[in-house]
Order: structure tokens, then C-alpha cells, then sequence
């Protein structure tokens, strides 16, 4: 589970994919099964290890198939300890991304130029927070160049989003004297 | 709004009742013309007199209680607006800000927010159309909340505001007209300089994503600093609201910068030059990708694009709030990860040159352009496996037989028997008012068990049966209660309008269900009085024709109408088959029939 992103590292950049040539890394995978039995949350607290029940309040993963091998080891332990537990409806809900297009971006021209997706509000956040319509993520680009892509059900939205946005990028990237 | 030459500022003047306009502040008269408001009648063209003007409908047609929100909600406003000190002169942000808290009524809003929230959202957004240098965080520390509650409020009025546009219209604030907040008259040096080093600050990228405010700050100490006035730094973050440390990071960040390295003379000797050059440019650089649009993405549709898309005013004044895109120190977030990436780097490069092999990090290998990023020990499993999800988002039931998982991994998962005793005695002991609470419920349920028992130990011999039949009479209940309030849904739907008043009022009721203790039959008698007279006057006219019943009917309701003969009462007495009938008959004459009269014998 601690596998952090050796993707990029391993092979050279599909520039027919990634015509930017930057890859987004996954960061965060958030999904959803249906056991379809009854449970008893509090024996499956004591009994279990790594186990927390805060009776007052399935993620982490950093790939989808990591996600759903997860998702069936909790399955499969909570069928040792006695539940009747099926694997019904796996599904994807959010998938987070990140990358770094290693120059700063003038966050207030794209505030102007696409001021319709745009959400730029200094005193609340320092980054600008821009909502695509197609596919429908939501970025948030900071000055330094850092982008995180989230609100995707799938990996190619991420993808496709980023892809979207770079050229937006350079176009307010900062010009190096 | 006059200009009044006094206070020289536009006001607000005061009209009285004949015509003089004069300054709410200072009393001077600003406009002498006297004002009839009586109505002037004018002669037409054939010699008729007629009124002059026309009636015009309301064009505010808003009820009574809506006015009074919008009053009520405008005080308030104007309250805040004295105690922060926006606009001494005028109302003109009440006045606009009255007019998105009208909106947002109209849209619902202010259901379910704190109607101060909204109103202060209401007048940050006039303040920030009007450039007036007022940061959320002034009206949030007013109301002693936190600024990103205010924050989120303000973002959903914006929403909701400009829902019709479509657009976000709202401008970013430059933080230079902060500077004149924060100094006051005569100090005219430090103004300038101080909007010169927030100019170069901008250029030196230190300004996108920070707090407007907490740059000016830095800007005005140094510029303060610069001609030898020493405020204390604790003045400055009162104002501000920014924390020392922050305004420290900010003066450390700009000594950094080209610019924090030139003497005073150089600084503005520098500024005057750009200034100038900035006069003669032309075209800019568009950067490295052109946009090959023919219609500006800005709101101004139909101007031509000058640069990035923009049209020629919304290019200038990016430029002026910005600093725009050309040379200039890097922004410090983006200082700080280049930094890392050489961290990492040199890192990668000292791990590499101790040990031969590459073991560890298996396929990965350090690139130049630093694009690394973590260093595993791990294999990369899943570059393959992520092409083809197999039924990643379908809704199958893979449920069957989970062989595909390590049993042995999982058993490491669960605990032994001792650490099970223990994980319980701690979790208990954590969570312990939970627990309490969960056994005085039950305790609580377990009682109300036995007072129901109890009440059936009085009589021994029929408990199972009590008992048997309270379960099932409690079932019917239930089930009789869903089936009703089915049958009433069902009824509710299919019933037409109501065909009489009592109908109607009983749908009424049932709909609502006021109360359950309506007497329905009194309800009906309410309704049915006219009707129940009716009734009798059918009945009696019946009776002239009919047997003896009917006869006794007829004379028994001619007793209750007390118009009976006291003569004759021996004889009404008598209920027989009698010729004497006729001679009854007549005696009922405070009802003309016409039918009584016409018996000659029977």
C-alpha cells in the first residue's frame, strides 16, 4: 500500500496519450463496496487488527486495482471473523491526482481569461480553483507550478483534464528573463 | 450624490420640503428650486382641461413583509458599515449591497444562513465592486466568526448571484488600494513609495495567492523604513491581520528579490524607467503558445483580443493588478520546490554513486529533468494491470469464492485471542459514555417490557392469552395504521374536488389533521340545517295522503310546532281510523297545502 508513484520513472512518457509530456500521479482512491450482510461493527473492532471504531464517526489507496485488492482483503477478514460478507457493486467514486508542471503560472491571468470556470480568492485560498465542464474535475493550480486533479471516476478523466488545462498553463507561465 | 464643495466629496443631500437641497453633513445648500407637488392641469388642444402626467403603475410591487426585511436587513447593514468605517460620506455600498440581499431573497438564500452572514457577504461584494479596500476578514472579525465561514457564504452569493450571467464577474482586488487605508494624510513620501514596492513586488511574483493586505503591510514598513519613520511591527499586524511571522517571511522574501538589493535612490530611479517604457510598449509577448482566438474569453464579448485572450481593458488592467508575466524573481512557493527537486536530486545522485547496483528502486532510474519522484522499494506491480480494469465499476457480485486472496495474509490481519482480551478492555474503557448510554437505553426499554408485563399479572389465568392478544392487537394497529395512511394517500389523490362545504372542510381537516377530536356529526349538522327543515316540510306534506302513521308522525311534529287547537286535543288524541280525520287535517292550518281544505267528507 505504500506504493508511491514509480510510474513515470519506469517507462518514457506515451507522448500520443500525454502530449504534454507530464503524467499526473494518482494520489488518493476512494471507493465503494456493498458487503450485503449485516455487521457487527464492535467485534469486528476487537477482533481485527488495524481496526479503529469510533462509534461517535476503505481508502488510501494509490491505484485502482490496489483499491479494490484492499477492498476484497477487508471482505475476506471480515468473512474469518464470522459475517456472511459478499462482494456486491465495487465502484470507483474519486480519484485524486497530482503533478508539477515545473514553472510558476500567473494565477490572477487566468482568473481573468477563463473567469467563468475560475475561482481565484487570495484572502481564502492561495490557489485558484478551476472547474472544468468537460470532463467534469475540478483543478486546483497554485503559483508554483503544483496541480491536483480530483473528482474523477475514472483514470482517463484525470488525464484528460490535465491535458486540457497545460496549455492554459503555459499560456500564463512566467517568461524567464 | 451632489458634489458638495465643503466636505468636497459626493454626498448623499437632504431634501426638505420645499425644494432646498442641502449636505447631510455639513449644511451647506447645494441646489435652491422650489418644487410644486400638487397636481398642475394643462389645457389640450380642443380647450379641455386635463391633468399633466400620467399614472404609473407601481413599478415596486413588493409586499409588506418583504419591504421590512429589506429595511430591516439595510440597518443592519448600515450598522456595519459605521463600524467598520467603509463610506462615512455615502450609502451608496448599503444601497448596493440592499439590492443583492434583494436578489438573494428572491433566490432563497437567506433560508438556512444566518441572515447577518448574508448581509455581510452582501456588503463585501459591494465593497468589492466598488474597489474599496475591505478584506473579508474585517467583517468577519466584527462578527466573531471564522473567515472561511464567511468565505464559503460569500462564494455561494456570488454563485447565486450571478446565475443569470453565467459568469464569475467579481474582479481581484490590487492590493495598492489598500495603502491609502492604512496611512493617513501627509505622509505623502511613504505613499509613493510604498505603491512603488508593491509594484516591484508584483513584478517578483511575490504576490499571486497571498493576502492582499499582508503585502501591503510589508510594503508600507519598508517604505516607512526607507525614510526613516520606525513603526513596530505590532502595529502594522494589528491592521493587517496578518501574524509576525508572516510579515518577517514577507520582508525576507522581498530582500531576496533584485530589487530589495538597490539602495533607496536606484529603487526609484528604477520605477520611474519602467513607468516610462511601459508608456511606448506595444504588443506584448503572448508567451510561448499562442491562442489562436478570434473572440476574447473576458466578459467583454465583442472587443477584439489585444493579448492572452483579453480584450485591451481587461490586458491593462491584468497588468496593473498582476505585475504580468516578464522576468522577475520567481514566486517563493515555486523557489521552495525547485529547491526540493534539487534536494532529491543530489540525494539520488550520492545514494547512485555509493552503491553499484541499483537494487533497490528496480526499474527506476534518476532523470535529468528532475522529474523523480519518490524512491521504493517496491516493484511498480501495476502499470500493466491498469490498462484493463475488469469490472472495476460494474455492479457485478464477485462475491463466490475469494481465492484470489492470501489466506495467510489475511489471518496475520486478525488478532489472537490476548490481544482480543486486550484491544477490548482498552476500546471499553475509551469509549465508555457510549456504553453507558447504549445500556441506559436498553435498561430503559427492558422497563417499559415489564410494566407492560406487570399490568397483565393481575389476572394470571388469561396472561398468555393478554398477552397473545395485545401483540396482535398491537399488529393490527400497525398494520391497520399503514394501511391507513396508505388508503388516505391513495384517497387524497383520487378525490376530486370537494362537492358541498361540510366535504370540502372534512378534506380539509383530514389533510391536515388538525385534531382527532373533531365530532364529525356535528361538523355535518353545521352544514345541514337548512336541509333538516326541509326534511320536515316533506314529511308533513306526506301525511295528508298517508295511514295512520304517517298520520300520527304528522300530528305528533304539529304538536312540537305547538300550532296544535287545545280544543281539539282530545280528538288529536285519539289515533284511530276515524271520519274525524278531515276535522284533524283542517286543524293544521298554519301550513297552507291547499290539499286540507278541499276534503268534503271522507
Amino acid at each position: 500500500m505504500a506504493e508511491q508513484g514509480g510510474l513515470e520513472g519506469s517507462q518514457p512518457v506515451d507522448l500520443s496519450k500525454h502530449p504534454s509530456g507530464i503524467v499526473p500521479t494518482l494520489q488518493n482512491i476512494v471507493s465503494t463496496v456493498n458487503l450485503d450482510c449485516k455487521l457487527d461493527l464492535k467485534q469486528i473492532a476487537l477482533q481485527a487488527r488495524n481496526a479503529e471504531y469510533n462509534p461517535k464517526v476503505c481508502t488510501g489507496a494509490k491505484s485502482e486495482q490496489q483499491s479494490k485488492l484492499a477492498a476484497r482483503k477487508y471482505a475476506r477478514i471480515i468473512q474469518k471473523l464470522g459475517f456472511p460478507a459478499k462482494f456486491k457493486d465495487f465502484k470507483i467514486q474519486n480519484i485524486v491526482g497530482s503533478c508539477d508542471v515545473k514553472f510558476p503560472i500567473r494565477l490572477e491571468g487566468l482568473a481573468y481569461s477563463h473567469g467563468a470556470f475560475s475561482s481565484y480568492e487570495p484572502e481564502l485560498f492561495p490557489g485558484l480553483i478551476y472547474r472544468m465542464k468537460q470532463p467534469k474535475i475540478v483543478l486546483l493550480i497554485f503559483v508554483s507550478g503544483k496541480i491536483v486533479i480530483t473528482g474523477a471516476k475514472v483514470r482517463d478523466e484525470t488525464y484528460t483534464a490535465f491535458e486540457n488545462i497545460y496549455p492554459v498553463l503555459t499560456e500564463f507561465r512566467k517568461n524567464q528573463q | 450624490m451632489v458634489y458638495c464643495n465643503n466636505c468636497s466629496r459626493n454626498v448623499s443631500g437632504e431634501r426638505l420640503d420645499e425644494g432646498l437641497l442641502s449636505c447631510s453633513f455639513c449644511g451647506k445648500v447645494l441646489e435652491e428650486y422650489n418644487f410644486a407637488t400638487e397636481p398642475q392641469f394643462v389645457k389640450d388642444s380642443a380647450g379641455q382641461s386635463k391633468l399633466s402626467g400620467n399614472f404609473v403603475r407601481s413599478v415596486q410591487a413588493i409586499s409588506d413583509s418583504r419591504r421590512r426585511t429589506l429595511d430591516y436587513a439595510s440597518e443592519q447593514m448600515s450598522g456595519m458599515k459605521n463600524a467598520l468605517q467603509i463610506d462615512d460620506y455615502s450609502d451608496d455600498v448599503v444601497h448596493t449591497a440592499r439590492r443583492f440581499y434583494e436578489i438573494g431573497l428572491e433566490r432563497n438564500f437567506t433560508r438556512g444562513r444566518r441572515s447577518e452572514l448574508v448581509q455581510a457577504a452582501c456588503l463585501y461584494l459591494a465593497c468589492r465592486q466598488k474597489r474599496k479596500p475591505f478584506l473579508l476578514i474585517d467583517f468577519a472579525h466584527y462578527l466573531k466568526i471564522n473567515v472561511y465561514e464567511l468565505g464559503s457564504v460569500y462564494l455561494q452569493l456570488c454563485y447565486v448571484l450571478y446565475l443569470a450571467d453565467g459568469k464569475d464577474l467579481q474582479k481581484l482586488i490590487d492590493p495598492s488600494i489598500f495603502i491609502h487605508k492604512f496611512t493617513n494624510e501627509g505622509n505623502d513620501e511613504v505613499v509613493k513609495t510604498a505603491r512603488n514596492i508593491l509594484a516591484s513586488m508584483k513584478r517578483d511574483w511575490m504576490q499571486t495567492g497571498r493576502k492582499p493586505s499582508g503585502l501591503c503591510g510589508a510594503a508600507l514598513y519598508i517604505s516607512a523604513l526607507s525614510h526613516g519613520l520606525k513603526f513596530p511591527k505590532s502595529e502594522i499586524i494589528k491592521h493587517v491581520y496578518i501574524c509576525e511571522a508572516t510579515l518577517s517571511k514577507r520582508l525576507i522574501e522581498f530582500e531576496n528579490t533584485n530589487a530589495g538589493a538597490l539602495t533607496m535612490e536606484e529603487f526609484t530611479e528604477k520605477e520611474r524607467e519602467l513607468r516610462t517604457s511601459s508608456l511606448t510598449r506595444k504588443q506584448p509577448n503572448t508567451g510561448s503558445k499562442e491562442t489562436s482566438l478570434d473572440e476574447v474569453l473576458c466578459r467583454h464579448k465583442e472587443r477584439k483580443p489585444f493579448a492572452y485572450g483579453l480584450c485591451n481593458e481587461c490586458y491593462e488592467e491584468f497588468m496593473k493588478v498582476s505585475g504580468g508575466l516578464d522576468g522577475g524573481s520567481d514566486p517563493p512557493a515555486f523557489q521552495r520546490a525547485e529547491k526540493e527537486r534539487l534536494a532529491k536530486l543530489s540525494i539520488e545522485e550520492n545514494a547512485k554513486s555509493k552503491s553499484s547496483c541499483t537494487s533497490a528502486s528496480g526499474s527506476e532510474k534518476p532523470e535529468n529533468c528532475g522529474a523523480l519522484e519518490d524512491a521504493t522499494n517496491k516493484e511498480a506491480i501495476d502499470e500493466g494491470d491498469n490498462d484493463k480494469l475488469p469490472g472495476v465499476d460494474g455492479s457485478d457480485d464477485e462475491s463466490d469464492n475469494f481465492s484470489d486472496i492470501d489466506d495467510f495474509e489475511v489471518d496475520g490481519y486478525l488478532h489472537n485471542e490476548e490481544e482480543k482480551r486486550f484491544k477490548k478492555i482498552i476500546w471499553e474503557e475509551i469509549n465508555r459514555e457510549y456504553l453507558e448510554e447504549q445500556a441506559a437505553k436498553e435498561a430503559a426499554l427492558a422497563a417499559a417490557k415489564e410494566a407492560c408485563m406487570a399490568n397483565y399479572d393481575k389476572c394470571p389465568e388469561d396472561l398468555q392469552a393478554a398477552q397473545e392478544l395485545a401483540a396482535a392487537a398491537a399488529e393490527v394497529v400497525v398494520k391497520s395504521k399503514k394501511e391507513r395512511l396508505q388508503k388516505r394517500a391513495a384517497e387524497a389523490k383520487n378525490a376530486g374536488p370537494a362537492k358541498t362545504a361540510a366535504e370540502a372542510t372534512r378534506q380539509m381537516l383530514v389533510k391536515k389533521r388538525l385534531s382527532s377530536k373533531i365530532n364529525y356529526d356535528a361538523l355535518e349538522k353545521l352544514f345541514d340545517e337548512p336541509v333538516a327543515t326541509e326534511k320536515c316540510k316533506k314529511q308533513r306534506i306526506e301525511s295528508n295522503f298517508d295511514s295512520d302513521e304517517k298520520e300520527e308522525r304528522a300530528s305528533k311534529i304539529g304538536k312540537d310546532e305547538g300550532d296544535y287547537d287545545e280544543g281539539d286535543e282530545e280528538d288529536g288524541g285519539i289515533y284511530d281510523d276515524n271520519p274525524e280525520f278531515d276535522k284533524q287535517v283542517y286543524d293544521y292550518d298554519d301550513n297552507d297545502y291547499g290539499y286540507g281544505y278541499d276534503y268534503d267528507g271522507y
